[in-house]
């Protein structure tokens, strides 16, 4: 039996090593989502196949409540995983929902006290490109999954030790990044190493049943805290709709709906009345159940309201979910669903929009609820730069929540010099204003919080209108003319 | 300190922090000595007035048997600079920039400071909207003007305009300045010539691409000016009414120093020096170790890296919100200090104990002090488990109540049992007597404070290090700071580090460092150019300038001495986000002159690939490598330390019981003599210094040099057992 302290401790160290586990990541990687997008994660989780640690401050936050159990199931029908086994998966269907889309690449590495299996070690990469009908393999216009790129179910990339040198070659075949992709597939098996090493040390000193003591101690501590902090919330339950605009191949707006019941520091969505998943690449894959991916926006409430609340599986034990299968936010058969974030994100919107009611003074407003990457390209192909992510404001919030013109809808992401982008691009950046404020109505104590200050402030929605105010001059850096 | 002091040329380090000035004496005549040679001295530091304590500090210094005219230099320290921006009490500036780019501040890079916080908010702009002017002129990335010159009468509206914001100083960057340095450089002359205010040319603070950063670091250095300036006549003043003459160094962010004339026209290169002392003082005093610095003080522990003796410096410094983009020495707080408060977190399904971040501070200080407080401090858990001894604490000059540590420490055992689910700490015997059952208690506090606070600490201190590619076991610790020998062992133990080193001067470490900092200025041009045999002339000719450009530097700055150039790149393969830098020459100061510096492809695609293999765990060969910025900077070291030789021995004073971690231990108690006693010391000991109080566990070995610093080494066998 562990002390409350010994298992605290080992929480602190779990906790260093997932931060260290997604450093080796990222220092062993070279593509441009992990580096400069940080589109990456690692973890440690227990026989429970949720996670015990999972990282603050590197990598993608949102997976933090993602269940390993599926995948790993799926894996080990034909018989249990060995030490050095490592599981490879990408897709949101065969792995259970583990995946959202098909880039992102997730790895599970069983770890072992002697032959005893007491965890697992997981990272996941967003490669750059999977195969499919499109160059990275993301476009809203892709109709099915097939269409999307490689489908890898759950199955063992590494066995014993060795990569198997057939799953390399399928995986190698089926990319237009072949050698990229292996370096990035090789750099999370260099931060399951390290995660390894760490959980050992852990049940060196604690014993095989180390790591679940710590897990199930850190899962109760962190859930009790997000129980605390939702109890901020008026009991009650509140609904909310919002649509994106179309699904890119017919001109119908896609209605999302939530209602949300707040009971005692607990948040049930009910996502019915949500459109019906659509052949477009818009579709999430939940199975019905409460996705990480998909409540990020009430991990956000918990975060705003308590900071320093270590970020484990135990988040998820507040959370109820509901939604219809079929429907968008819980995809059946095979649907696409790479640019499934449009719609998570359209998610977060709504569940601000209904809980906003239950604490005006918590939540902001909707925000510009996209993020435009800029894309300059020659026109006959040959040259592509991603300038940057264009991002929309802030929604408006009270006093403490002024809005700017940075975003939330992708915390992470950040603009780009206008040297380099002019240097790379044949164009001139010349001008970036923040657009004049435009506190909508109903906007509140938000709108005479940032009019009432005699300062004119970046506003509500200001985005970087780099696309309006400059003129694409191929072939001569020089020729750029500002457009009147 | 009755014997008079050898004759020498004396170097004097000042270190101005929030309590008190740290004054340290060495020799300055260039020649290598001990640190046992070095003289300290402590006063208050005044805060309304720091020149004054610095005043004060040095007559008393000198009082001690220094001839003025003996006095070679003084290097000073300060974190005035850095104090003003973080309270805010700046200059009003205002932003002169290009057309379209008002507001550059506002959106900064976009970014939001935490994922999970809908309150969040990004820095808020260093100054107002309405005190940012555009001005149409601007440059290409290749430095040409786009449109004319700023016509005299666009001149006179635009000063119109400023005049109307009532600046006190102003700040200009213009898109691509960075390329047109003289350009820009003449509008802000113009300006300041209008205006009669002092006026920063972004381009000539830092000639580098990049905005946000380039103008923020403008404007920081713009509304210190004024505070910056008075400060350093102040100081002059004060130090000629000493009678010294000597010529006076302000130490720098990059872990160098420059002269007090250099550091007034560009004060922004001072704010981040105070931290950056105490790694000076490892880089110079132990040449070519790997080295982590641990500076525990009383809210935090702060850590520096050292890599083969060489600081690890960072460009992604912060100040405040603010970036700032220069080289400065990287270091990183890492957690709980001395005076970080003990206490039961509760907000979770169990109640656990936690280390700081709040800090009881100076007042009222630990309850271990007797001065109010009630809340317990880690110092308290030291003070109740016998690592420190209240009566000779601070060499006995400031006696302490255990029995007040161990009554704080065992209230929050209280707090922990409190009619939650029961936390072993809290365990106590039956039948035990009340006082009995408090330091029982007590004990299970500082057991778990100790655990907690070294684990959190080792947690930060793995991240920093893995960020670099690094795991701590192959470092020395560098332990200062009041409580940095007390912790040192603890830590170590936590992440598998077998070497400690207690520097002689461990209180006053950072004045040590000011003191022997070498003179140092670094300059860097934005090149953005592929690295190969066809782009070499044109590289080298930015060597060429950029060496030129320190070596007139160096002119200005009064050394004799010879020192040492190196020219460095920081190199990326094409389409790779993120940039090393590396070494494209490196020559003394003496071989300078007709000659251009040499840069040859070959060796510096070689070294390249040597870091990307170490840094990022691998190379590729076929890949384009591009120079994106060209990097200069000029270093004088002004004497070296002498290694100590063993030599130091240790008396043993006492003997108490000890705990550190949940065992009762009969501990030795030394202090250290020059000659006479033993020459180890093996734990469990305790190690008494007039400024520190240094813990040697189980399994560690102590030993002196004849510079006065203690080494601690752990033993193999029991690393193994």
């Amino acid at each position: 039996m562990l002390t409350t302290v010994e298992k605290d401790v080992a929480q602190t160290r779990l906790q260093a090593a997932v931060e260290e586990m997604c450093l080796t990541l990222r220092r062993a990687s070279r593509s441009l989502y992990v580096r400069d997008a940080a589109d990456f994660a690692c973890a440690v989780a227990d026989l429970s196949g949720r996670f015990v640690a999972y990282p603050q401050d590197v990598g993608v936050s949102g997976f933090v409540g993602l269940d390993l159990t599926p995948a790993i199931e799926a894996a080990t029908a034909d018989g249990p995983l060995a030490p050095g086994d490592v599981v490879l998966t990408n897709d949101p269907y065969l792995s259970g929902g583990l995946s959202t889309h098909l880039p992102d690449v997730h790895a599970i590495a069983p770890y072992f006290d002697g032959d005893e299996l007491v965890g697992y070690g997981w990272a996941f990469v967003h490669v750059s490109d999977v195969g499919g009908r499109v160059p990275s393999s993301v476009s809203v216009l892709n109709d099915s999954v097939f269409a999307e790129g490689l489908r890898v179910p759950p199955l063992r990339y590494v066995r014993a030790g060795t990569v198997v040198p057939e799953v390399e070659a399928i995986l190698a075949a089926n990319s237009r990044t072949p050698e990229a992709n292996r370096g990035d597939l090789h750099a999370m098996l260099a931060a399951l190493d390290t995660g390894r090493r760490r959980v050992g040390e852990l049940t060196d000193a604690l014993g095989p049943a180390g790591l679940a003591d710590v897990g199930r101690f850190a899962r109760e501590q962190s859930a009790a805290r997000a129980r605390t902090a939702l109890r901020t919330l008026a009991d009650g339950t509140y609904r909310f709709e919002d649509f994106l605009d179309n699904d890119g191949v017919s001109d119908v707006p896609l209605r999302v709906v939530v209602t949300a019941t707040v009971d005692d520091g607990t948040v049930h969505l009910d996502l019915t009345g949500t459109d019906p998943q659509v052949e477009a690449a818009l579709n999430m894959v939940t199975f019905g159940r409460a996705h990480s991916w998909v409540v990020t926006r009430l991990f956000a409430i918990v975060g705003t309201l308590d900071p320093a609340v270590p970020l484990n599986g135990g988040l998820m034990d507040v959370i109820g979910f509901t939604a219809p299968a079929g429907t968008l936010l819980n995809a059946t058969g095979t649907a696409a669903t790479g640019v499934r974030h449009a719609t998570t994100s359209r998610v977060n919107d709504v569940v601000s929009g209904a809980l906003v009611q239950a604490a005006p003074e918590v939540l902001p407003a909707a925000s510009s609820g996209l993020v435009v990457p800029v894309v300059f390209a020659a026109a006959d192909g040959s040259r592509v730069d991603v300038v940057e992510p264009m991002v929309g404001g802030t929604g408006a919030g009270t006093a403490r929540t002024a809005p700017t013109a940075a975003t939330r809808a992708s915390p992470t992401c950040r603009t780009t010099p206008w040297r380099p982008s002019r240097r790379t691009s044949p164009c001139a950046c010349c001008a970036t204003p923040c657009a004049p404020t435009r506190a909508a109505p109903g906007a509140g104590a938000a709108g005479a919080a940032s009019s009432s200050s005699s300062r004119r402030s970046p506003t509500a929605r200001c985005s970087r209108a780099a696309s309006s105010a400059c003129a694409f001059a191929p072939g001569d850096s020089r020729a750029a003319r500002r457009v009147r | 300190m009755a014997s008079p002091l050898p004759r020498h040329r004396w170097r004097i380090g000042i270190d101005v922090g929030g309590t008190f000035t740290d004054l340290v004496a060495v020799p300055g005549d260039g020649t290598s000595w001990s640190l046992a040679d070095a003289i300290t001295h402590k006063v208050p530091s005044t805060p309304h007035d720091p020149s004054e304590g610095v005043e004060t500090g040095l007559a008393q210094l000198l009082a001690r048997g220094i001839d003025v005219a003996d006095v070679a230099a003084v290097s000073h320290g300060t974190t005035i600079g850095l104090n003003a921006i973080l309270q805010g009490r700046v200059a009003r500036a205002a932003l002169v920039t290009s057309h379209g780019h008002r507001d550059v501040l506002q959106i900064a890079r976009a970014r939001m400071p935490r994922s999970f916080d809908l309150h969040a908010t990004p820095a808020r702009p260093i100054v107002p909207r309405e005190h940012v002017l555009e001005v149409e002129h601007r440059f290409t990335a290749g430095g040409d003007a786009v449109g004319p010159e700023v016509a005299d009468a666009e001149l006179a509206r635009l000063v119109a305009r400023l005049e109307a914001v009532a600046p006190e100083v102003v700040a200009v960057s213009l898109v691509g300045g960075y390329a047109a340095r003289d350009a820009e450089q003449r509008l802000a002359a113009r300006l300041e010539a209008a205006l009669d205010l002092p006026v920063t040319s972004a381009a000539a603070v830092w000639p580098e691409a990049g905005e946000y950063e380039r103008t923020t670091l403008a404007l920081l250095d713009a509304q210190i000016t004024p505070l910056m300036t008075a400060y350093f006549t102040a100081l002059r003043e004060r130090l000629a009414r000493l009678g010294v003459d000597a010529r006076v160094y302000i130490t720098t962010s990059n872990g160098g120093s420059v002269s007090i004339g250099s550091a007034m026209r560009r004060p922004v290169q001072t704010v981040l020096s105070g931290p950056a002392g105490g790694v000076s003082a490892a880089a110079t005093a132990w040449p070519g170790t790997d080295m982590v610095t641990l500076d525990m003080g009383g809210t935090s522990s702060d850590i520096g890296v050292l890599r083969g003796g060489r600081p690890v410096l960072t460009t992604t410094a912060t100040v405040g919100q603010h970036p700032l983009m220069t080289p400065v020495v990287e270091v990183s707080a890492i957690g709980a200090g001395g005076g970080s408060v003990v206490r039961g977190d509760r907000s979770g399904a169990r109640p656990v104990l936690r280390v700081g971040p709040a800090s009881v501070g100076a007042v009222p200080g630990p309850a271990a002090y007797d001065a109010g407080g009630t809340e317990p401090a880690l110092t308290d858990a030291y003070v109740h488990a016998g690592v420190i001894d209240p009566h000779t604490f601070l060499g006995g000059t400031f006696p302490l109540r255990a029995d007040l540590a161990t009554q704080a420490l065992a209230r929050v055992a209280d707090d922990l049992e409190h009619d939650g689910p029961r936390t072993e700490v809290a365990d106590r015997p039956d039948g035990a007597d009340r006082a009995g059952g408090a330091a029982h208690q007590a004990d299970g506090v500082a057991d778990a404070a100790f655990r907690v606070a070294s684990a959190g600490m080792a947690a930060r201190l793995r991240t920093v290090l893995a960020a670099h590619g690094e795991v701590p076991e192959q470092y020395t610790f560098v332990a200062f700071g009041g409580a940095g020998g007390t912790h040192a062992a603890l830590l170590a133990d936590e992440v598998g580090v077998g070497r400690i080193v207690v520097p002689a001067a461990a209180g006053t470490f950072c004045a040590l460092g000011a003191a022997i900092a070498p003179v140092r200025r670094d300059v860097a041009r934005t090149v953005r150019t592929t690295l190969a045999d066809d782009t070499l002339d044109a590289l080298t000719a930015v060597c060429a300038e950029l060496e030129a450009e320190v070596l007139g530097w160096l002119r200005t700055q009064e050394v004799d001495a010879t020192g040492t150039v190196t020219l460095s790149a920081d190199l990326r393969y094409a389409g790779q986000p993120t940039t090393l830098e590396v070494v494209l020459a490196e020559r003394s100061t003496g071989d300078t002159g007709s000659e251009p510096p040499r840069v040859a492809v070959d060796a510096t695609l070689r070294r390249f690939a040597e870091q990307h293999e170490r840094v990022h765990g691998f190379v590729d060969h076929a890949a384009t490598v591009r120079a994106e910025t060209v990097r200069a900077s000029v270093t004088v070291r002004l004497g070296d330390v002498r290694p100590g030789s063993v030599g130091g021995t240790f008396v043993k004073t006492g003997a108490r019981d000890v705990r550190y971690d949940g065992t009762p231990r009969a501990a030795t108690v030394h202090a250290l003599v020059p000659h006479g006693g033993e020459a180890s010391v093996a734990g469990p000991a305790v190690v008494e210094k007039a400024d520190t109080t240094v813990l040697v566990p189980v399994g560690w070995t102590a030993t002196s040099d004849d510079g006065g610093n203690l080494h601690l080494v752990r033993d193999r066998a029991e690393t193994e057992g």
